[in-house]
């Protein structure tokens, strides 16, 4: 009977755990648009991507590849005010499969929000993003960690 | 969510069959199970974001040609009054593309007083597409309206719709219709820069090309991602596919990730009028009636 409650009490309290899994901090709302399409002036609107990051107990990497056109120039905002624990963002001219390619950006999320134009004698036809995600520092084993990378980008022929 | 439940009974089961056993034993199982699960869940959430990488919009494209001396030919785009016979989903969201792009060369090239109409057109489908939010504005049609003749004005507007059909995109996941509607605008941009070219600008203009190339892979990639398919976009892809097997097997290009300059793009006549003809062939496909 003893043994019944127990059981009972464990099987409720991980039905409880489950229900509050998930903690989003990803954040696009109206205040970061703002400043996005802020930054991006003077240049034209080019896209914007939202990168989602699940924090795991293992780390990951994410690459996100931008086709470019020659003669154009580039701008690109990072905002990553929706994410409680930092990644490493390094841009490469190319993808992590080919071992010749070279590092054009380095930097991590701490900055929040940041600018950077690629300067035209680095960049092909495309570049690569590369999110370098730790594994979570998150001790509560109960709670899952989420957020994303919103990389909003202009261009100017 | 049902794959929750089921995890969340398995692991009561896994609870209940070790009901003899010490209490610290117990813990470190459930522990166990509910980092399977927790990692599952994360999973799951990748799941949601198959792309790795995005597609230029059409404005880009166009605006990429007409800075490379395209010239405007009345006639070259789709007739807006050929959007009343697009039956199938599919042929309003290629065809959706196609006017988008159609827009972008008129705009770009001053022809304000065409811009209304294809622009009308354009609402039009995208009411039928699931797309009606995004122009349903009176103040972005009417800032349209003011801007025609003010090619910078009228370009920040457009630039406005690019904007806001890309977020509407993002917050409904609707990316799968969204590589479609950039198939047809990718379509009818080189269709566009394969019928305007001239002999003054043909060299200049066909290195463009074969710079829009480099991104089909990507867009065979994107239409690729969607399980669900219809057999008119499965063979578009496969044609798409095909182009792209075509110019990647051109031996002028084997290094051209390493092209500093478009104009650096070489292709032979013989393999530009096959391309042409491959692009033109397409493009007849897309907007027939």
């Amino acid at each position: 009977m003893r043994n019944l409650f127990l059981v009972l009490a464990i099987s409720i309290a991980t039905l409880s755990i489950q229900a509050q899994t998930v903690r989003n901090s990803c954040k696009w709302d109206d205040q970061v648009k703002k400043k996005c399409k802020h930054d991006l002036k003077p240049y034209h609107y080019y896209a914007f991507k939202i990168t989602k990051i699940t924090f795991t107990a293992k780390s990951q990497f994410k690459e996100v590849e931008v086709p470019l056109f020659h003669d154009a120039n580039y701008r690109f905002v990072f905002n990553t005010e929706g994410l409680h624990q930092d990644v490493k963002i390094e841009i490469y001219d190319k993808p992590a499969s080919n071992s010749s390619r070279k590092k054009i950006y380095d930097g991590t999320s701490h900055e929040r929000h940041f600018v950077y134009d690629p300067p035209k004698n680095v960049t092909h036809n495309r570049i690569y993003i590369d999110y370098i995600i730790p594994a979570s520092n998150n001790s509560d084993a109960s709670v899952v960690d989420k957020g994303c990378v919103i990389f909003y980008s202009g261009f100017k022929n | 969510m049902d794959k929750k439940i089921i995890t969340a009974l398995f692991i009561s089961a896994m609870i209940f069959s070790s009901c003899g056993e010490e209490t610290k034993q117990q813990v470190s199982q459930e522990e166990q199970a509910q980092d399977d699960l927790l990692n599952e869940m994360a999973e799951e959430g990748e799941d949601q974001e198959p792309e790795s990488f995005y597609l230029p919009s059409a404005l880009q494209i166009g605006s990429i040609f007409q800075k490379s001396g395209l010239s405007y030919i009345k006639g070259l785009t789709n007739p807006p009054e050929n959007q009343e016979q697009y039956i199938t989903k599919s042929q309003k969201i290629l065809n959706f593309g196609v006017y988008s792009a159609d827009l972008a060369y008129i705009v770009l090239n001053g022809q304000s007083q065409d811009a209304t109409a294809y622009l009308k057109t354009i609402k039009s489908l995208s009411d039928k597409i699931g797309f009606g939010a995004v122009f349903e504005s009176e103040e972005l049609m009417n800032r349209f309206q003011n801007s025609l003749g003010n090619e910078d004005s009228i370009l920040n507007v457009m630039i406005d719709i690019q904007m806001k059909t890309d977020m509407f995109v993002d917050e409904n996941n609707l990316q799968d219709v969204t590589h479609i509607i950039f198939a047809g605008a990718w379509i009818e941009g080189m269709y566009l820069g394969v019928k305007a070219s001239n002999p003054d600008n043909q060299h200049v203009i066909s290195g463009r090309l074969v710079e829009q190339m480099t991104i089909l892979g990507n867009l065979v990639k994107a239409l690729r991602s969607n399980s669900n398919q219809t057999e008119d976009i499965k063979q578009l892809t496969k044609d798409l596919n095909k182009l792209d097997k075509f110019f990647s097997r051109l031996e002028e290009n084997k290094n051209s990730q390493n092209i500093k300059s478009f104009r650096d793009y070489k292709v032979s006549k013989e393999h530009l009028d096959e391309l042409s003809g491959m692009v033109i062939s397409l493009r007849d496909r897309v907007t027939k009636v």
